[in-house]
This record gives C-alpha cells, structure tokens and sequence, in this order.
C-alpha cells in the first residue's frame, strides 16, 4: 500500500510539472471546468425558480443535489476522466503493453496516470455553493454530519469509478469504440436527478440505472438528515460490488488483449 | 467532343465520401445516438415529473412542453449537426493549404460534409423519436395547418445557415489562437443554452428571456420549434423572419472578412 502511495505522489509531481510546462492548457482548462461548473448551477436554479417541489424533493434540496453533483464530478474528473479518455488509445495503438510488462497493478496504472488539476476548480464552485445554500437556508451541519456527508461521497467516486471501468474494459474486445467515455458523461448525469424521476422507466431499465442513483442522493440525504439505510447500504453495497466486479472483469479482459496496432 | 462539366459532381463526391466515413465506425455512431437518446430521456423525464403537479406550467401545456423536448432533438440533428467543428484543427494542424492549392471551395466543401452529417442523424433522429412515442405514448403535439409546417421549415433552414456561419467563425478563431478547445467548448454551451436547446427560452425570467432573444442563437432552435407549435403570433411573424435573416446576412458578411482577414494571418504551421 506504501508503495502505491509513493507512486502516486510521483505521478501527482509529474502531472503538476507537466500542467507547468502546458500553462496555457490548464489556463482553457480551469476557465472551461469554472464555466461548465457555474452554467450547470445557473440552468438549475432557472428551470426551478417556479417549481416548489418535485417528487418530493424541494426545489433547496435540488439545488443541493446539484451542488453535490458538481462537488463529486469535480473530484472524479480531477481523479480519473483523463485517464478514461486515455484508455481506449491505450488499447487501439497498442499502448497497453507499455503499461502490462510495469510491476505495478496495471487497474492502478492505467486509472491514475494522468491528473486533471483543474477539474478541483468545479470542486471548489459546487463546494462554495452547497455552503452559500446551508447558509441561506440557516442550516447548521455538525462536524459528524459533515463526515458522513464526506465518506458517502468517496463511495459515490468509487461507485461511478467502478461503472466507468466496467464500461471502459469493453474497448478490449471493441478497440474501436473510442466514444465510450462521452457516453460515460451523459451517464454520469443521470445520478444528479431523483431516483423517484426514473422509476417511471420499465423495471429492467430503471434496474440498470439504479446504482447511479445512489451516487449523489445518498451524500445530500445524509447532509439534510434525511438518510434512510437503504440509501446507506445501497451505496456502499453497489460500490463495493461493482468495484470488486471491476478488477475481476479488469483480468479476465486482459486475456483478450491482441496488443493490435503495436 | 466537349463533354459536359458539373460543377456540383466534386460536392456530391465529398457527400458520398463524408456518409462513408461516418458509417465505416458504426459502433462508435450507434453508441453517439445512444448518448442522444439518455440526453433525450433524462430532459423528458425531468419535464415529466415537473408537469406532474401542473396541469400548465411557465404558458406550456405538458403536452406541448414534451412536444418541445422530443422534436428539439430532430431539429438539432438538421440545425446543430456539422463537421465545422473540426476546422479550427485543419487550420492549426496546416491542413488548410490543401484546399488553397486545389481547385475546390473550402466553404462549400463544409457545406457538402455538413449535408451528410445532417442526413446521417437526422434519419436516427426521426427513428429514435419514432420509438420513443411508440413506447412512452408521450402527449405529443401534431402541428396539422400546412402553412406553418411550411413556416417552421423555412425556420430550420435559416437555422441551419445561422450555425453553419457561427460555427465556422468559431473554427476561424484557429487563425489566431492555437488553444482554441476552450473559447469553443464555453462557446458552445452558450450557444446551446441561448439556442433554447435545454429548455423553450420563454420560461426564463423576463430579464434572461430579453437577453436571450437580443441575441441571434434564439433562432437555431427556439424561433422554429415556436413557430411549429404555434406560438408566434401572425402579426409578429414577419418581423422574427426579418430579424433572423438580418442576423444571417450579418453573420455571412462577418464570415467573409474574417475568413479574409484570417488567410493574410495563416502561415501553414506545421506543414
């Protein structure tokens, strides 16, 4: 686990060197995530301004669900997207035996190679308005509540880390599929809405979306105290499962690696 | 013996080709249109659920507000669906000398490539949303007076010139800003929130709503959905059309300077 560590503080320095060399990247990079971030609060708050509730949900509460959603969507792109979008190359050029003959976990390597700094500034704004919303509703969150909400957060990266990955080894067989990744975002926007919208679906689809949907609900449950224990156990249920179903699928995938184009 | 010349044959080459291209990555194009369709899906039940405590909601029936999302997707796929967008690369990359030493117009070769495309979705456009109202049953709105289906058409194709002159622009910005990905992503989200591709425009507050129709992307989408559900009233119809194709001169004598202008700055890099 120390090693890993270590690996992973090296590869945070190389990306940090390699954001210095490419300022203007990160420059188009941070003002597009502060864009993307602040444009999808708006739209929000202006498609809701007339509607008290939905489903139950209060229009506050929706809001904060989609402060959640920014929070946690800015830590998964800071963490991994890159990383998604640089699998399916990975796989088409034949890069993956690069990344194979390291003596490192290759679900390591091929996952956390690349950091995306400026993804923490759509952390940053949906973080100061979830706390621009607490404090306009005059609602005071103890430091327990706070953890909590932090915990059922990590799981929901894990969780929507897992479905990424499930989605993403599917390049193996398909190395041609290199669109996978913008079909993961438009999924990935399913779990900023309430569970109850989806329920209208036929069962079996509603099922397949049904992990997502835990992915931010539960963390702004916990926040407003309304957590109930199947939102609890159904997040870290489905994480932990589709996590270990990740790596499972992860090796046995491997074994169809052709290395194609190398 | 002369043999006769048409000069369209190249641009329907360029059609023919472009369809190739695209289908030969069938898998990567279904899975597009599958992301298409969950886009769909989540606005449509986002509607779904708002107008389920509402009977009317912000002047929009459910039924026309659904109406509004399914058909919005159609028009996108003829208004918003384009290859302009890889131009700001052709440009950086120096690829734009092929079409400066060859005897063919780079503008119409865009709109040659943007026919395909527009074809292309356009087809599983109309099949998606045909299965979708097939399986959800949703309350859809059925515009019967041939003369505003006429009006909305002619909508759409000032649509389509509006965004095909935008687009371009913004591919132009290539000429002078190699990081360009940037100013063209936020461009783009703009662009589609003013264009009322995520929801009709008029149900923002009176202030946004003033905003939004000052500028010309009301045009892309708004002004021809409007029109087919009927909304814009007889007497003001003229006006709107006058304004869009106002906008649509401007934007075409901009894309011509520009593009003027952009050439003397063009130095073939990396060629």
């Amino acid at each position: 686990m120390g090693r890993y560590i270590r690996i992973y503080r090296e590869l945070l320095r190389l990306n940090l060197s390699a954001l210095l060399a490419y300022r203007s990247n990160f420059v188009n990079s941070v003002v597009a995530s502060i864009a993307w971030g602040v444009f999808s609060l708006i739209s929000i708050i202006l498609l809701t301004y007339r509607t008290q509730s939905v489903f139950g949900w209060t229009r506050e509460e929706i809001l904060l669900l989609t402060g959640a959603y920014s929070v946690l969507i800015g830590i998964f792109h800071t963490l991994f997207s890159r990383n998604f979008e640089r699998f399916s190359r990975l796989v088409l050029y034949g890069q993956l035996d690069a990344v194979l003959v390291k003596p490192v976990d290759t679900q390591f390597l091929v996952s956390f190679w690349l950091v995306n700094y400026a993804g923490l500034f759509r952390v940053i704004v949906g973080a100061a308005f979830i706390i621009y919303l607490l404090h306009a509703l005059t609602i005071t969150i103890p430091v327990s509540v706070g953890a909590v909400f932090l915990l059922f957060l990590i799981a929901g990266v894990l969780l929507l880390y897992s479905v990424w990955f499930l989605a993403a080894t599917l390049t193996i067989w398909f190395p041609r599929l290199t669109n996978i990744v913008d079909v993961m975002y438009t999924v990935s926007g399913i779990s900023r809405l309430p569970r109850e919208m989806y329920q209208q679906l036929s069962w079996y689809i509603f099922l397949f979306l049904l992990p997502l949907t835990f992915i931010v609900i539960t963390p702004v449950r916990a926040l407003i105290g309304n957590v109930t224990p199947t939102d609890s156990i159904g997040l870290v249920s489905f994480a932990f499962i589709l996590f270990f179903l990740s790596r499972k699928f992860w090796q046995f995938a491997l074994r169809f690696y052709t290395s194609a184009s190398s | 013996m002369s043999t006769y010349y048409n000069p369209l044959r190249k641009y329907l080459r360029v059609i023919s080709g472009s369809w190739a291209e695209f289908t030969a990555y069938r898998l990567n194009f279904v899975l597009w249109r599958v992301r298409m369709v969950m886009q769909i899906l989540v606005v449509y039940f986002l509607w779904w659920a708002i107008f389920s405590s509402h009977t009317v909601l912000f002047g929009y029936t459910q039924s026309m507000m659904l109406t509004y999302v399914l058909l919005s997707s159609i028009i996108r796929s003829i208004v918003l669906g384009t290859r302009t967008d890889e131009v700001g690369d052709v440009i950086n990359e120096g690829n734009l000398s092929n079409f400066l030493v060859r005897p063919i117009n780079f503008f119409r070769y865009y709109m040659a490539r943007d026919l395909a495309d527009k074809a292309l979705n356009v087809l599983f456009a109309v099949a998606e949303i045909a299965l979708l109202i097939v399986l959800l049953h949703p309350p859809v709105f059925l515009q019967a007076d041939i003369g505003i289906l006429f009006l909305s058409s002619i909508a759409v194709v000032m649509g389509m010139t509006l965004y095909f002159c935008v687009s371009m622009l913004l591919g132009f910005l290539g000429f002078w800003i190699p990081d360009f990905w940037a100013p063209r992503f936020l461009l783009f989200i703009i662009i589609e929130f003013f264009a009322g591709g995520f929801f009709p425009l008029d149900i923002l507050p009176e202030p946004f709503f003033a905003v939004a129709r000052s500028l010309p992307f009301s045009y892309l989408l708004y002004f021809p959905l409007k029109v087919y559900l009927g909304q814009v009233p007889p007497g003001s119809i003229v006006l709107e059309f006058g304004v869009g194709l106002l906008w649509v001169s401007v934007l075409c004598a901009a894309l011509g300077i520009v593009w003027r202008k952009g050439l003397r700055a063009y130095a073939a890099e990396r060629r």
